[in-house]
């Protein structure tokens, strides 16, 4: 069975598994198809018919045979066929055979015979002897038979109850557990098919959709219940064979159900566990939010209300390069206001998953280049030491995006390395990956913090210096690469500094190689057509 | 701006009275006359009845949508529209500038900026510069009517389609053209999607115009946009 299945079993499961209704007292463990009964019946009968067959075929015999036989050796046979009755059909063909036996010795074999009265005492006597060993005996074997065959009954309940439980132990996915229960009741109760059924929020019974399929025919039904909750019904058809479910069937199967319904119970319980921690999650985030809104967004704005109330007084004349000053103050707090807000909507926009790549072929040299000239302020004393193969084939991503994961990237190198170390930025394209890096040579990133620096506003917590980070573009960056199914982490750089890295999955056919176009430079590349010569300028030139 | 000539009329579109109140202060400072519209409706009966030499567009419009204002004003008015847009909205500035708005700017923006590319708009909708068959920025030199280009005095040798790039990005100086508009002028109409051609070929033009190409001072990149020719040091 496929993973996907699994998914799609799991997911069904877990729109149905709210409705689990209380159990109610009218609710029976199992209910059995109303043919069932009448075949074990049938199978009963035909038990009680053999041993009469039985006792008719011996008493035949007999009397073909020897007329003169002694009464020992008679009954001698009578009890034999007794004791196989007694062991193959059990307790009442025993009982039956040896009341037969009695009524055929008396009829046929004793003077007077074809009367029921018997003539000597003695052979009453040995007639009614007969009577009660045969009974007794009859019993004996058939409670022997009977614990053996519990014996063995319990045996083989023992052996799949643990197989069961070490099964399914531990393991939350609803799917395999559902699945390995039906193909064990399939294997162990002659092919019988199995399906589960699931309350929905209106109460009504919906099928899970097993492999196995749905099954039409007469049905067992077994209740799935854990404590108090009842989840829906497991329903076993007939075995292949057609034989009907035995009491001990049952008993096992009901012990399946249960295990079932554990399975889910846990399934519906990690369910919650889930939302729980979404919840707490998303509370965490609210939290942390609030407190970086209150903090960092105010710093900013206290600045711009003193410099704009300074400007405002009136009382007194402010020299011009006070004035002047100010509100270069004023500027850069609301540049910094502007890129709190941004980094905000951005992160938002990552926390609810809104942030879908718009994919355009990109040359990775431009971007590169195009980010780090748009940088120069900050990395103005910086080497910055490019690793970028010319051959880099175009490459689908978000331009946008990623030109910000790489800005966030370079900006949290030149904060953390000290001024006039180089900085690396390199890409590569490999085994259907896009990998890219950008190298620092700072104190590098403690092994016990690497992941947590992707934290949101982790800075907050770490750093006593003021930065002029937001705290967000870590997060912010890993959340943009995983947007384009990529990966972001960080590790050492060789010799000392922190190396940021990323990978990104690039479907082959999305991503036209023109690297020919590289080579020839006074030739127009094949695959692009040169262009219409009437001209269909923007232009004014005509 | 010599005293005689009329002053330039500027309409503003915004439904954010902080945004209108700074650009009136800002724009009447440097000897503009300035129309206001809370909303598109009232934008469009304004510039009917009394023609604006320019037009800044709140894209976040209430009512009418910004671009539906973008549309209908392109219809009849020659005035070059400059658009008001969010950050990250580049598919939305892409729709503006592809629907004829002339540039835009995203919120918020510096002044400065905001009065560099309306003078630019104007002048190209003032018809300055198309005339010149020669256009000269810094060291790079473009004769159009004999088809050359020369940077610091040294010939450059250009492909034909090189060529028609950087005559249509030279042609709209200072303007943002985006992808489409660019696949479209220089490779035809069926070409509006083929990013990757134009990703080549200006990486191509920049290394034979530009003195760094890595730090392109002629084409300039538009994140997400498009690109924009350069002419002003």
């Amino acid at each position: 069975m496929t993973e996907a299945v699994h998914k799609s079993i799991s997911a069904e499961a877990e729109e149905i598994l709210p409705g689990a209704r209380e159990s109610r007292p009218e609710d029976r463990e199992f209910m059995a198809p109303a043919g069932d009964e009448f075949r074990l019946l049938a199978v009963q009968l035909g038990r009680f018919g053999g041993a009469a067959g039985g006792v008719a075929l011996v008493t035949a015999l007999m009397r073909a045979a020897e007329p003169r036989w002694h009464l020992a050796n008679r009954s001698m046979l009578y009890m034999l066929l007794i004791l196989v009755t007694a062991v193959l059909a059990g307790r009442g063909p025993a009982v039956l055979a040896a009341a037969l036996s009695f009524l055929a010795l008396d009829w046929y074999f004793l003077h007077p015979v074809g009367h029921w009265n018997v003539s000597n005492p003695d052979e009453w006597v040995a007639l009614m002897i007969f009577l009660v060993s045969s009974l007794v005996t009859g019993q004996m074997a058939a409670i022997l038979r009977a614990r053996a065959e519990e014996a063995r009954q319990r045996e083989r309940e023992m052996a799949t109850l643990y197989e069961l439980g070490t099964a399914t132990a531990g393991q939350v996915e609803l799917a395999p557990i559902l699945t390995f229960l039906a193909e064990r009741i399939r294997d162990d109760f002659g092919g019988a098919p199995c399906e589960f059924l699931l309350w929905d929020h209106d109460e009504r019974l919906r099928p899970l959709d097993l492999p196995s399929g749905p099954y039409s025919g007469p049905v067992t039904e077994f209740a799935l219940r854990s404590g108090q909750r009842d989840f829906g019904r497991m329903r076993v058809g007939r075995r292949a064979d057609g034989w009907p479910l035995t009491a001990a069937d049952r008993r096992l199967l009901n012990a399946f159900a249960r295990h079932a319904a554990m399975a889910i119970d846990r399934g519906r319980l990690a369910h919650e566990a889930r939302e729980a921690r979404l919840l707490r999650d998303s509370d965490a985030l609210k939290t942390t939010l609030l407190s970086a809104v209150s903090h960092d967004l105010r710093t900013p704005l206290a600045g711009i209300k003193a410099l704009t109330t300074t400007l405002l007084q009136e009382d007194v004349t402010l020299p011009p390069e006070v004035v002047r000053d100010a509100l270069h103050g004023i500027d850069e707090e609301t540049d910094r206001m502007t890129r709190l807000v941004g980094d905000l909507l951005d992160l938002s926009r990552i926390e609810a998953g809104v942030l879908r790549p718009t994919r355009e072929p990109v040359l990775i040299p431009e971007l590169i280049d195009d980010t780090v000239h748009r940088l120069s302020a900050v990395l103005a004393e910086r080497e910055i030491i490019r690793e970028v193969p010319a051959d880099l084939p175009l490459i689908p991503l978000d331009y946008v995006q990623m030109q910000q994961v790489l800005t966030n990237l370079l900006e949290n190198a030149a904060r953390y390395s000290p001024t006039g170390t180089a900085i690396t930025i390199g890409a590569g394209c490999a085994e259907g990956n896009l990998a890219m890096w950008v190298s620092d040579h700072g104190p590098g990133v403690p092994a016990d913090q690497r992941e947590r620096v992707f934290d949101r506003f982790y800075r907050l917590e770490h750093h006593e210096k003021e930065q002029h980070g937001t705290g967000m573009g870590l997060a912010i960056s890993r959340g943009l690469v995983e947007a384009h199914a990529g990966r972001l982490w960080v590790e050492d750089t060789p010799g000392a500094g922190a190396t940021f890295r990323l990978s990104i999955p690039v479907a082959s056919a999305d991503s036209p190689s023109l690297s020919g176009a590289f080579g020839s430079e006074n030739a127009s590349p094949a695959e692009a057509p040169a262009p219409d010569e009437r001209g269909r300028s923007l232009g004014a030139e005509s | 701006m010599s005293n005689t000539e009329r002053r330039k009329r500027i309409l503003v579109i915004d439904d954010e009275p902080q945004i209108v109140r700074a650009l009136r202060v800002g724009l009447t400072a440097h000897g503009y006359e300035v129309l206001t519209a809370a909303n598109g409706e009232e934008a469009l009966d304004l510039a009917a009845t009394t023609p604006p030499d320019a037009v800044i567009l709140d894209l976040g419009l209430p009512g009418v949508d910004g671009l539906e204002v973008c549309r209908t004003l392109r219809e009849w008015s020659p005035a070059p529209i400059l658009v008001l847009s969010a950050r990250a909205a580049e598919r939305e500035k892409v729709a503006a500038l592809d629907l004829g708005a002339d540039d835009y700017i995203t919120k918020p923006f510096g002044m400065n900026e905001l009065l560099a590319r309306l003078r630019a708009a104007l002048r190209r909708a003032g018809g300055a510069a198309p005339a010149e068959a020669v256009l000269e920025a810094g060291e790079l030199k473009i004769d159009f009517g004999r088809r050359l280009v020369t940077v610091a005095g040294q010939e450059v040798h250009l492909t034909p389609t090189e060529y028609s790039l950087l005559r249509v990005l030279a042609t709209n100086p200072d303007r943002v053209l985006t992808h489409g508009m660019l696949l479209r002028s220089v490779w035809g109409s069926e070409y509006g999607e083929e990013a990757h051609y134009l990703r080549v070929f200006v990486r191509q033009l920049r290394q034979k115009i530009e003195a760094d190409p890595s730090r392109p001072h002629h084409i300039l990149t538009e994140p997400g946009v498009g690109y924009r020719f350069r002419l002003e040091e």
